[in-house]
């Protein structure tokens, strides 16, 4: 399943960012702002990574008529994407290391 | 030819002023309509995507929208990436779908399954108007050998007249490719099922 995921340079990013807090949710406005990614590559990319189960997603409660917006969506890591974003990054940070020792 | 040259500047002056008037009145259009423009590009990107998920991510979209960042402009932004993802979203959902079945049109299509009594048109359309636009994009030799395996659901609507009800299934539709044996009888036309 995880095979599915094409671990882009914008992904590690946002799996960064998803591992900084991992039980806590967040909407793709919050993603945005901080991976600093366009809704373009931004909704493809937490859409790979849900339909991967990397990412779980589930809405905000407040009612949005009382609220008067509509709800947010809120992605957060699952067991297996942290298991798996844990990885990819150490293998990212191990790959640097040695880019770093060879050069 | 002293006074020419003055007359083309007078006049490139002029429509300069104009211009500028007219391209600063343009802008600040734009930007006043900005919102309204992000909303209506979120939603014709939200058209753009399965039944499935088109409610979710219009609800998203619009949501995310409000908080976006960069102002008016960032919005419209925003709106424009939600556009373009909508289609990778659309591919996405569909292959992990049903990748067995073979996709066979995504063109304007209906099924129509009527609940009720005494409705024999919807809208002014007779039914077999509708069942006639449903089969239009297959070829005709093709018919006889598939069979609707899925369809997703579109819309449902109801007639307050009679009590019936419509439910369409549309836009996406499966087929089980049926591998025609020379000399069989050609089975019955497809028959609309439930979704799965």
């Amino acid at each position: 399943m995880s095979d599915d995921v094409r671990l882009s340079h914008q992904t590690l990013k946002a799996l960064r960012f998803f591992m900084e807090t991992p039980r806590e949710g967040r909407s793709g406005a919050e993603i945005s702002k901080a991976i600093k990614v366009g809704s373009g590559t931004l909704y493809p990319m937490l859409a790979r990574l849900e339909a991967a189960g990397w990412l779980t997603s589930e809405w905000e409660v407040i009612d949005p008529s009382e609220a008067g917006r509509p709800r947010r969506r809120f992605y957060r890591l699952t067991a297996v994407g942290q298991n798996s974003a844990r990885m990819a990054l150490a293998d990212l940070q191990m790959a640097a290391g040695e880019l770093a020792w060879i050069s | 030819m002293d006074l020419v040259v003055a007359a083309i500047a007078l006049a490139l002056f002029i429509v300069s002023i104009v211009g500028s008037i007219a391209g600063n009145r343009i802008a600040s259009g734009l930007y006043d309509c900005a919102p309204f423009l992000a909303r209506w590009l979120i939603d014709k990107a939200s058209v753009r995507l399965s039944a499935r998920d088109r409610q979710r991510y219009r609800e998203q979209w619009h949501a995310d929208n409000n908080d976006w960042p960069g102002g008016r402009l960032g919005k419209i932004w925003h709106a424009i990436g939600c556009y373009f993802s909508a289609r990778q979203i659309a591919r996405l959902s569909n292959s992990k779908s049903d990748r067995k079945m073979r996709f066979v049109s995504d063109t304007f299509e209906m099924i129509i399954i009527v609940r009720g009594e005494g409705l024999r048109a919807w809208k002014n359309f007779p039914f077999k108007f509708f069942v006639e636009t449903l089969f239009r994009t297959i070829r005709r030799r093709e018919l006889p050998r598939l069979t609707i395996k899925k369809a997703q659901l579109r819309e449902t609507d109801s007639e307050p007249n009679s009590g019936a009800r419509l439910t369409f299934y549309s836009e996406k539709l499966y087929f089980d490719d049926i591998p025609a044996t020379p000399g069989s009888r050609s089975p019955d036309p497809p028959v609309p099922c439930r979704p799965t």
